[in-house]
């Protein structure tokens, strides 16, 4: 079930009703929202739905038994399992076929060729961010974030709630559980800007991410090597705007659905393409992942103890981001470029913040940094390695001037690009804006935008690029 | 001499969006979702249609197909499908543009 679909805006209605009606009886709100959560996952496969149950139930009982022990060793065994389960599962599913594939040419480059039969395995949506949500868990619990272990309901519905199961954002147990507990406010709805937050997300995907990727960037990486230098450049910029609208319009809807239930979930993007260093656009892109990364892999690495270490942890830290999107080596090369960036950036820049630097320097870095992380996203959106060459080798086709982007892939284009450059609390001004009509007022505009977005979009939609993450 | 230490702070709070956003009780709330829910139906009859002649065939499929259908018809006939349209049209125009010269 895709957030812009009419199939969602039914179980949104029903699933707002019960949910608020329930209030009086808070268990019973959570038990609904589970079920709920539950109904919206089995959508795609009802069986994943013993997974994301027994994944619940799993980080569960390590949270009870992390909880319940003194020794310091034995808590870090505990953990250490609860994570090893957890990646295990998740590798299971992710990399079971790709470490196959690698035995079989091994045992034939020695001469003792095995056919090692390969499994039939589905990838179940979301899997990556409840993983990482039961990860979140079980660690919080050993840093003693958590003033007590969840109950088995609370533990559930923080895995599986509906707005962030299958893409995010990744809501840190510390910060969601404790939300959770609580009865839920009627008096407290923030609900202008959850309307202005979910309808930005329906037109970024509807229309941006959609018409971006059907009318140009998806021809363009089919066969780069029809193309000349500037329509290729223009493919990269174009994926560039693709990838954020579509990923941001997703965690858009998720922050938006949630608070109309009365949770917070954090921000995931802030105007990443403005970033002037690599740092900096990891403090803006996919925020929640980037500082889960950070939080739960980068610090128990070592951190920032010297700066050799701090280099190795950068690298191994992107690498393992790149090889979370997939088992493939234009992922672990995604990976690197972003890694040795910021390694770079480190080793020259020290603590010399870009907010320190002059105008001229920002709006360099700025330039610099977009076009290093549209090369990066070359290799990420590129089906293999041999299609990244003939990218990378078109981009010095200039004498091919030959451009098949539309005005209106243009316009889409730079449009995309401009919003990065729109002041950073736009969405509170237009929400002092919208505050002043009368909520019926608001009510009737929505819908009216609604129909407005659902009119100017393809029939039908493409499901969210992280869906296969 | 061992290197500094210089961890990063592991409670750093997440960014919050909802952060000084106006609160708005459960009433009013249901009272602007109902009234974007008319609203999309008056106006959005034609996605209303799409949408159940893709639902699969079956009783349900054909009762909900042949009302969507009825509910079409009338909102069309009130003309109040002129606005999705006028908007899809408005984007083919768009959509159809070339650069000058080609």
């Amino acid at each position: 079930m895709l957030f812009p679909t009419l199939d969602f805006g039914l179980f949104f209605l029903v699933t707002f009703t019960v949910a608020w009606s329930l209030t009086r009886w808070p268990a019973w709100r959570l038990g609904f929202l589970t079920a709920a959560s539950y109904v919206f996952y089995g959508f795609w496969d009802w069986r994943f739905c013993f997974l994301l149950f027994g994944s619940s139930v799993v980080n569960w009982l390590f949270g009870q038994l992390i909880f319940r022990c003194d020794g310091d060793r034995q808590r870090r065994m505990l953990v250490g399992a609860a994570v090893a389960i957890d990646l295990g599962v998740l590798g299971f599913f992710k990399y079971f076929n790709f470490l196959l594939g690698s035995v079989n040419a091994t045992l034939e480059s020695l001469g003792a060729a095995r056919d090692l039969p390969y499994l039939s395995i589905v990838l179940p949506v979301g899997i990556s961010f409840f993983t990482f949500h039961g990860i979140s868990y079980v660690v919080d619990i050993y840093r003693r974030k958590l003033d007590r272990p969840a109950t088995l309901p609370l533990m559930m519905l923080y895995l599986s709630f509906f707005p962030q199961l299958v893409a995010g954002p990744i809501v840190r147990a510390a910060h969601f559980l404790p939300q959770l507990a609580k009865p839920a406010d009627p008096n407290d709805i923030r609900a202008t800007r959850a309307f202005l937050l979910i309808l930005g997300g329906l037109f970024k995907k509807v229309v941006v991410a959609n018409y971006l990727s059907t009318e140009f960037v998806d021809a363009i990486f089919f066969d780069p090597s029809r193309h000349g230098a500037l329509d290729l450049l223009l493919g990269a910029y174009g994926y560039a705007v693709q990838i954020y609208c579509d990923f941001s319009a997703y965690t858009d809807i998720a922050i938006g659905v949630a608070a109309l239930f009365g949770y917070r979930f954090p921000q995931n993007f802030d105007q990443p393409y403005r970033a002037v260093g690599f740092s900096d656009f990891w403090r803006r892109w996919h925020i929640s992942l980037s500082s889960w990364l950070r939080d739960y892999l980068y610090i128990p690495l070592g951190g920032n103890t010297g700066d050799w270490r701090r280099y190795r942890n950068l690298m191994i830290t992107m690498l393992l981001g790149g090889l979370w999107h997939g088992a493939a080596w234009n992922f672990v090369i995604w990976g690197a470029i972003h890694g040795g960036m910021l390694v770079v950036e480190h080793a020259i820049l020290g603590r010399r913040k870009p907010a320190d630097w002059p105008l001229w320097g920002r709006v360099l870095g700025t330039i610099v940094t977009f076009n290093l992380v549209c090369l990066a996203w070359i290799f990420f959106r590129s089906p293999d390695l041999i299609h990244a060459a003939d990218f990378l080798s078109g981009l010095g086709r200039i004498d091919d001037s030959r451009i098949t982007a539309t005005p209106f892939v243009l316009t889409l284009l730079v449009g995309g690009l401009a919003a990065q450059f729109l002041p950073r609390d736009r969405v509170a001004m237009l929400e002092r804006l919208a505050v002043r009509a009368p909520f019926p007022v608001q009510g009737a505009l929505v819908g009216a935008a609604i129909v407005g977005i659902a009119s100017l979009g393809p029939a039908g939609v493409a499901p969210f690029i992280y869906f296969q993450f | 001499m061992p290197p500094k230490e210089k961890r990063l702070p592991r409670d750093r709070p997440p960014i919050e969006v909802m952060d000084g956003a106006a609160p708005a009780r459960l009433r009013a709330v249901a009272g602007a979702i109902a009234s974007a829910t008319a609203i999309s139906l008056l106006l959005g009859s034609n996605a209303l249609l799409a949408w159940a002649t893709a639902l699969p065939v079956g009783p349900t499929g054909d009762f909900a197909l042949d009302l969507a259908q009825r509910w079409q018809e009338a909102m069309d006939s009130l003309g109040l499908t002129a606005f999705a349209s006028a908007i899809t049209a408005l984007l083919h125009a768009f959509q159809g543009a070339v650069w000058p010269g080609t």
